[in-house]
């Protein structure tokens, strides 16, 4: 007898109330709370109340965990829950960004070049120039390595120009940009902020990557103002920068105004990156309790599914969370690029073929799945959610 | 010993009890205070079954559907009468700490002795 299937004579709230129960485990549990819920109905109820769903849903929920008196097995599916919807978000997200609209011709079609630099020859993929740093314009894809290699960003076309003494004033022209910006429609993510002395070649502070290390910073004559803003699902980057890498060298043509421009997440992205990390969180969910409940009552198995589990526990919670740091950028970004951190390969850190935070939740997971599918499991580990009656 | 469980075992401490009739029971002893929920109240008695306060005692098939009775164990009234204990011994310090209080003085507790 399972009693999970709506009978044909079953009452509206009866067939409600069948459904409610799935989220217990198979077993005569779900018949006897069914009968318990249809008792305690007043006639007129029609559908379950909210708080009946919520009380079922919860208990429902840990009942797949088994072990009713084990706090230990809530913590680590809980864990299991988080790992799971990180990398559910993960995929979807990495999966959403291939559809997500094409930077090329955008730049040009939209006017952004001669709105930031009107009147100005500029250079970018277009023109082929060597100087900027997407060379070219078809098929940037979504994610690509930071400049100096360390870490990850949106993929981007860069546009500069080359300096003029209008752009040397590096302070009075960013302004100006940031005033067209805002009379084309360009919401304004961040004040202009001012890099006063930094080695502009230490890209992951002066691209926005990270934060520069007190007491570390290169002093140079470089001085460079920079802010972001964002319209219709672009986020456009502004830097100009004045003097050189040399305190008293020439001056350095690499040294002057350019702005990035890279896709923000579509509306439709944030819906399939939730989606990912729901089905992600259910499936870790799930998968834990069904562990628990196979190895439950069998202490070497138990032992053996969540020591490997435990171990890589406190590091793998701290890996799987999408914690990029992206100073200087919309926080969005660093969420995404956090999420493709755990699927892609981290070359910069010599893992050229394997994600280690995807490997360690793959050693977690495994050896509980094994012990698992191996054991000969008890009917339902314990007396009262069995199908026995005591003798 | 939470809310819930306390009532269980006091409902079942008398008789075996059905999942319904155990929600029935503790509201009528409780004067309507504790309405149990059903999925608090299994989860409790899988708990206390896991603890062995209680067991299943038999199965009954009414119209067709199966209702599981659940009965107290030794150990599930000895839990009980330890905890009625603590419950009084908390009682009484509340009263005697009452009757020191101007308002609720002599009067109160000496009614309460008596």
């Amino acid at each position: 007898m399972t009693g999970d299937m709506a009978r044909p004579g079953d009452g509206p709230l009866e067939r409600r109330y069948r459904r409610l129960v799935r989220v217990y485990p198979r077993g005569p549990r779900r018949e006897e709370l069914l009968i318990t819920l249809l008792d305690c109905a007043p006639p007129d109820r029609r559908r379950p109340t909210a708080r009946e769903t919520a009380n079922v849903l919860r208990h429902g929920l840990r009942g797949r965990l088994g072990r009713p008196r084990s706090r230990a097995v809530v913590v680590l599916a809980t864990l299991a829950a988080l790992v799971a919807g990180c990398f559910g978000a993960a995929a979807m997200s990495v999966l959403g960004w291939q559809f997500a609209p094409s930077l090329t011709g955008v730049v040009q079609a939209q006017g952004i070049d001669r709105t930031v630099f009107p009147g100005m020859t500029v250079e970018g993929c277009e023109s082929g120039s060597e100087l900027t740093y997407s060379e070219h314009c078809a098929d940037m894809p979504p994610f690509i390595p930071n400049p100096d290699h360390e870490g990850t960003r949106y993929g981007f076309l860069e546009y500069r120009v080359a300096p003029t003494p209008a752009t040397l004033d590096h302070l009075t022209f960013t302004s100006g940009v940031r005033d067209r910006l805002v009379a084309d429609g360009w919401r304004i993510g961040s004040g202009i902020r001012v890099h006063q002395g930094l080695d502009d070649l230490d890209t992951s502070v002066l691209d926005g990557t990270s934060a520069p290390f007190p007491g570390d910073e290169v002093e140079t004559a470089v001085r460079e103002a920079t802010f972001w803003a964002t319209r219709d699902g672009l986020v456009l980057e502004f830097f100009d920068a004045t003097g050189t890498d040399t305190p008293g060298g020439v001056a350095d043509p690499s040294v002057t105004a350019r702005f990035t421009v890279a896709r923000a997440a579509p509306w439709w992205l944030w819906g399939m990156t939730a989606a990912g990390a729901l089905l992600g969180a259910l499936t870790g969910w799930l998968v834990a309790g069904w562990i628990s409940r196979r190895t439950e009552g069998d202490g070497v198995a138990s032992f053996a599914a969540a020591i490997p589990a435990w171990l890589c526990a406190p590091l793998l919670t701290l890996g799987v969370l999408p914690l990029n740091q992206q100073v200087g950028r919309p926080w969005e970004e660093g969420l995404f690029v956090g999420l493709y951190a755990k699927l892609a390969p981290w070359p910069d850190l010599g893992f050229d073929t394997v994600n280690p935070v995807a490997a360690m939740a793959i050693c977690a997971i495994s050896p509980a799945l094994l012990v698992a599918a191996a054991v000969r499991r008890s009917p339902d580990g314990e007396g009262l959610r069995g199908d026995h009656l005591p003798g | 010993m939470r809310e819930p469980t306390f009532w269980i075992l006091t409902v079942l401490a008398s008789a075996p009890h059905h999942g319904y009739g155990l929600i029935r029971e503790a509201a009528r002893l409780s004067d309507d205070r504790v309405r149990l929920q059903a999925g608090t109240l299994y989860a409790a008695l899988d708990r206390l079954g896991a603890e062995g306060l209680v067991e299943l005692d038999r199965e009954e098939i009414v119209d067709g559907r199966a209702r599981r009775y659940y009965r107290l164990t030794d150990r599930g009234a000895a839990a009980l009468d330890a905890e009625a204990a603590r419950l009084r011994a908390n009682a009484e310090a509340a009263r005697v700490q009452l009757a020191a209080r101007k308002g609720f003085g002599p009067a109160t507790a000496t009614m309460a002795s008596a």
